[in-house]
């Protein structure tokens, strides 16, 4: 049995529904992220662990043991929030030593723990000073460690950088999931960042409207969306319109051209989807689906080229790698795009 | 906020306009014109606070160190050291503590018993409302309002005879005395302590709560630890605001026990009144001296509110 096990869980605010039959199971140690929309539920899934909201149905049981009847200072759970949840009164030595203050650890213990947990998130020596004398980046860290220093068998994350500036919110995430790995620590983190969720989790759930519409690790999520919902949430999606002209063999007509997916298809309209990456400049072997393109925008990126296109009424995105030799086409060109029947994911139209 | 202090309250007096500076040819008339449009517009409140809060204080200040014939003395001063006087000061000093601390303490659990949530919002607003109502709620008709509930002969005192076999006078409670003016300061000093304190319980974060929670502390934990002392400076600072005000209040104590308490306030009407003493530059020392308690409450106010507005950032 998982570590973490979350099962037919279900709340409602008087008559809205908000989390509807949530399944989640984390094993012990792993990094899970819980992604989607503002209102999508994230937090509420997040509280109900903590203890701070009861489920309207619906079970949580953390290391084999139902958690639904305990109050939160029972659950072993360390938590984060999304700001200004340290304690303005007291120093960041004080603030982390909390925890461990009413559960009357000796001064000299905890001292020492307060050392390790300020060297751990690489604030040694800002232990005398006070939250409001902290940038929002060193508030977060030491609230990470104030969760950590109790020794919490889960930990719990919600949206702990959105109120950072970009650059920190990398470095931070960065350094949250590598002292996550370091003490093995089973970690729920809630974020509506997409390149968040997929850039530090072991798993990611993404959530719709209190639905968790599909689990899987960040390879499975971007390149095998289950739903036209995570498809779209996550990453850049090119969405083609098909007519299916021969269901058994999976031809469809796009605009003009014929091209058969090699399986089968329900009949009449169906929408295509594929990343930007999955289109190339020109044919090649392997990518029948060959469309007329004209370049709108270039977007230089850096090690990509990201461009803009528009065949008949498609619009395009697609990806090249940049390379010195090989300038990029520019705006107004008509060039010839390619994609291979694998990477077209159907969507119900 | 209440009553009174020194001067009796007295109806705006109709303010002539202030000369408009029209008459100088100025470099730049427009923001000289715009300047003094400003200052118009707080010209009454100048006027008003110089006429009757500046130049009495003055006034006392300077005629508590003086003979009647207008000479410097410490004389007065030291006529405040007879028991007819300090009996009073000490009287509405513990009078003014125990209502100001009464006021807090109550005022502070009502308070955090509608901030914290679980009950219904119209309750919030139904008691801020009436706060703020009850809060101005002095003078002749509150003393009225009480001896007509709880007085020998009022509503209250009569139904718990008559309906409960109650008997309040037996219990040894008398409308006019100590208790009896404890009470009735209390009704205008917890609204007050209400009115103040609500904010202050919002700026608490309900992160602060929760964090505590989940790190295992109990409620009595969090707020030992963490609402209290946060909360610290600005309890202390409404505690010297609710003990000037009760210190001030003349006319709720006049119009409940008529002279028959001698707090300070009382004593002064009479002295100036020129009852009793018959030296009005003992009455002019005795208003200086309420002038330098209620400062003294008044100033720790400001400096505990200034700190108090560090922490909730
Ligand atoms: N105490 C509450 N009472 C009523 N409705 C609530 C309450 N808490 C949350 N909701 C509603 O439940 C829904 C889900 O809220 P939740 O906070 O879980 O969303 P979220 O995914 O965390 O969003 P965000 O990204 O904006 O934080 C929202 O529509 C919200 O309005
Ligand atoms: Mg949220």
């Amino acid at each position: 049995m998982a570590f973490l096990q979350i099962a037919h869980l279900e709340k409602s605010f008087g008559t809205t529904r908000v989390v509807r039959d949530f399944d989640l199971s984390i094993e012990k140690g792993e990094f899970v992220s819980l992604l989607g929309p503002s209102g999508c539920g994230k937090t509420t899934v997040l509280r109900m662990v903590a203890g701070f909201e009861t489920p309207s149905s619906g079970a949580i049981a953390i290391d084999g043991r139902d958690v639904i009847a305990l109050r939160p200072n029972q659950r072993h759970i360390g938590m984060v929030f999304q700001a200004y949840a340290l304690f303005p009164n007291l120093t960041v030595a004080e603030n982390v030593a909390f925890g461990l203050k009413v559960k009357r650890m000796p001064a000299d213990l905890r001292a020492a723990r307060v050392r390790e947990m300020l060297a751990l998130i690489g604030l040694p020596d800002l232990g005398n000073r006070y939250p409001f004398q902290l940038s929002g980046g060193q508030q977060q860290r030491v609230a990470l460690a104030r969760a950590l220093a109790i020794k919490p068998h889960v930990l719990l994350l919600d949206e702990p950088l959105s109120a950072l500036d970009a650059r920190i919110r990398v470095s931070l995430r960065a350094q949250i999931r590598e002292i996550q790995r370091e003490l093995q620590i089973t970690t729920i983190f809630v974020t509506h960042d997409q390149e968040e969720a997929l850039s530090i989790s072991d798993r990611v759930v993404v959530m719709n409207g209190g639905v968790a519409e599909q689990v899987g690790t960040p390879f499975e999520i971007y390149n095998r969306p289950a739903t036209r919902f995570v498809a779209q949430f996550v990453g850049t999606l090119n969405l083609i319109e098909a007519d299916v002209i021969a269901p058994a063999t999976g031809t469809v007509r796009i605009g003009t051209t014929e091209v058969s997916l090699g399986r089968p298809l329900p009949a009449g309209r169906v929408t295509l989807a594929c990343r930007p990456e999955a289109v190339s400049l020109g044919a090649a072997e392997g990518r029948p689906l060959l469309l007329w393109a004209e370049i709108g925008k270039v977007e230089f990126l850096g090690a990509v080229i990201r461009l803009r296109a528009q065949a008949g009424r498609t619009a395009l995105s697609l990806d090249m790698f940049n390379r010195p030799d090989t300038p990029p086409p520019a705006a107004g060109d008509r060039v010839q795009v390619s994609i291979s029947p694998a990477d077209l994911l159907v969507l119900e139209a | 906020m209440t009553d009174a202090t020194l001067a009796e309250p007295v109806a705006p007096a109709p303010v002539a306009p202030a000369p408009v500076a029209a008459e100088s040819p100025a470099p730049r008339p427009r923001r000289t014109a715009a300047l003094a449009l400003k200052w118009l517009g707080v010209a009454p409140f100048m006027i008003f606070a110089l006429l009757f809060l500046i130049l009495p204080t003055i006034h006392i200040v300077l005629g508590a160190f003086q003979t009647p014939e207008g000479a410097f003395t410490l004389r007065n001063l030291a006529g405040l050291a007879v028991p007819q006087v300090v009996r009073p000061f000490m009287l509405s000093i513990r009078l003014s503590l125990l209502t100001a601390g009464l006021g807090c303490l109550i005022g502070l659990i009502l308070a955090a018993a509608v901030t914290r949530g679980g009950l219904p919002g119209w309750i919030r607003d139904a008691m801020l409302t009436f706060s703020g109502v009850a809060s101005n709620f002095a003078g002749v008709p509150l003393a009225f309002a009480f001896i007509a509930t709880l007085g020998r002969l009022g509503l209250v005192t009569v139904v718990l005879k008559e309906v409960f076999g109650i008997n309040l006078a037996a219990t040894g409670f008398n409308l006019i005395s100590f208790a009896g003016l404890t009470l009735t300061y209390l009704y205008f000093q917890i609204p007050l302590m209400i009115l103040i304190i609500t904010p202050a319980l919002d700026g608490l974060k309900r992160e602060w709560r929760e964090a505590a929670e989940i790190l295992g502390a109990s409620g009595a934990q969090y707020w030992r630890m963490v609402a209290l002392p946060v909360l610290w400076p600005s309890l202390l600072g409404t505690f010297a605001l609710l003990f000037a005000n009760s210190f001030g209040a003349v006319a709720t104590a006049m119009a409940l026990t008529g002279s028959s308490l001698s707090i300070v306030p009382i004593i002064l009407f009479a002295q100036i009144r020129g009852d009793v003493l018959q030296d009005p530059h003992l009455g002019y020392a005795i208003a200086f001296g309420m002038i330098v308690i209620t400062g003294i409450a008044n100033l720790v106010y400001i400096v505990l509110r200034s700190r108090a507005e560090k922490w909730v950032r």
